[in-house]
């Protein structure tokens, strides 16, 4: 009982008090404006939160390798957290090129994504943290819930601005960066902490 | 996040700058002349851009020994692909060392805004400048938070986009 408390304190912080977008301001994602459906919205969920796990556990195991073979400064190890999140990123896009039920249907993954900020966010702080595995992976998987959160509100704030009179100086980042910034006021206003990392 | 301190502001340029350069070098090398697939480059650059932010940390203790503590995770995010794809699809790139120019473009951009954003807030956090006193006696904790930071960085873009906004008509007005 006590394991399942840990880790839901472990997936709250993921998803709100260590909020990749509104807590550590990492990377600013939109869900696609014209296009928006429950299925898009399913399959971002999907591409980030399998990403974000994937480079927890990514970090997870290299900081294990690390330390049963060679321990490395702390700052050196990053690339060997990056090499082990390559190869379990590549199997899936080969397992998903070979398997034929899954040929078919498209893959919301891209470049930018797989790379970006959010996956090398996750595994960043999983590998200059403590969790355990279990940890790590729930961490992973609730950061990707959180952006995704952070994502749907991006929209709704999107589509009060394009109904609103907003002076041309404020139009564009200035505004979102404005609404990111109260938003994030207002998490920090209920929990109200400073980040280890 | 990170630009707390003008310390802080100074060593994060610092890091976007020897991470940035080569790998937007590199990254055009490997799409444009070697004509590599889009994942393989992406591998590639993030790779030897961690490589390049790690050995930074070696560079950046010159401004202070316990800079990569205060950086925290804010260093190695200098590597992420989605700034290297940045730099390289802004302006046609169509040399290594275009792409090199517009990377030092980018990085200079950058210094401009974490230095500014670093100054103002370590005067109203901490009511000092690279950890010299200024003598004001009253400090806001706020400007520590992330939150202050997304909305200064907001009003001085929109002051930004403002100046650049009336340098765009006057030069229309006296063109006409």
């Amino acid at each position: 009982m006590e394991i399942l408390f840990k880790l839901l304190g472990v997936a709250a912080a993921a998803a709100l008090t260590e909020n990749l977008l509104f807590a550590r301001a990492v990377g600013w994602g939109e869900l696609d404006f014209d296009a928006f459906s429950r299925r898009r919205v399913a399959a971002t969920l999907a591409a980030v939160t399998g990403l974000s796990t994937a480079a927890a556990f990514s970090a997870w195991l290299g900081k294990f390798l690390i330390e049963s073979v060679y321990p490395l400064a702390a700052h050196l190890r990053p690339p060997v957290y990056l090499l082990v999140y390559a190869v379990l990123l590549f199997l899936f896009l080969l397992m998903w090129a070979k398997v034929p039920a899954l040929q078919q249907k498209p893959l919301f993954l891209h470049p930018l994504l797989a790379f970006g900020f959010i996956p090398m966010a996750v595994m960043l702080i999983v590998g200059m943290g403590t969790y355990s595995l279990p940890e790590s992976l729930v961490y992973g998987l609730f950061s990707g819930v959180g952006y995704l959160g952070a994502m749907v509100l991006s929209r709704s704030m999107r589509s009060c601005i394009e109904l609103r009179k907003i002076p041309e100086a404020m139009r564009g980042a200035p505004i979102a960066l404005l609404y990111f910034g109260l938003v994030s006021l207002a998490l920090f206003g209920a929990l109200g902490h400073q980040l280890a990392l | 996040m990170v630009c707390t301190t003008l310390k802080n502001g100074a060593a994060i340029s610092l890091v976007a700058f020897l991470v940035l350069i080569p790998a937007a070098v590199l990254c055009f090398v490997l799409r444009e002349k070697l004509n590599l697939s889009a994942w393989i480059t992406a591998l590639i650059c993030t790779f030897v851009s961690l490589i390049l932010a790690s050995l930074s940390t070696y560079v950046i203790r010159i401004i202070a020994p316990e800079i990569t503590d205060s950086l925290g995770i804010y260093l190695h995010l200098t590597a992420a692909f989605g700034i290297v794809a940045a730099v390289v699809r802004g302006k046609p790139v169509r040399s290594p060392g275009t792409a090199a120019l517009q990377a030092l473009r980018y990085g200079a951009v950058f210094t401009l805004c974490a230095l500014s954003l670093s100054a103002v807030r370590e005067i109203l956090a901490y009511g000092q400048l690279w950890g010299v006193s200024m003598g004001i006696g009253y400090t806001l904790a706020g400007a520590r938070t992330p939150f202050f930071g997304l909305i200064l960085t907001g009003l001085l873009l929109a002051f930004a986009q403002y100046v650049m906004r009336l340098a765009y008509i006057r030069r229309h007005m006296s063109e006409e």
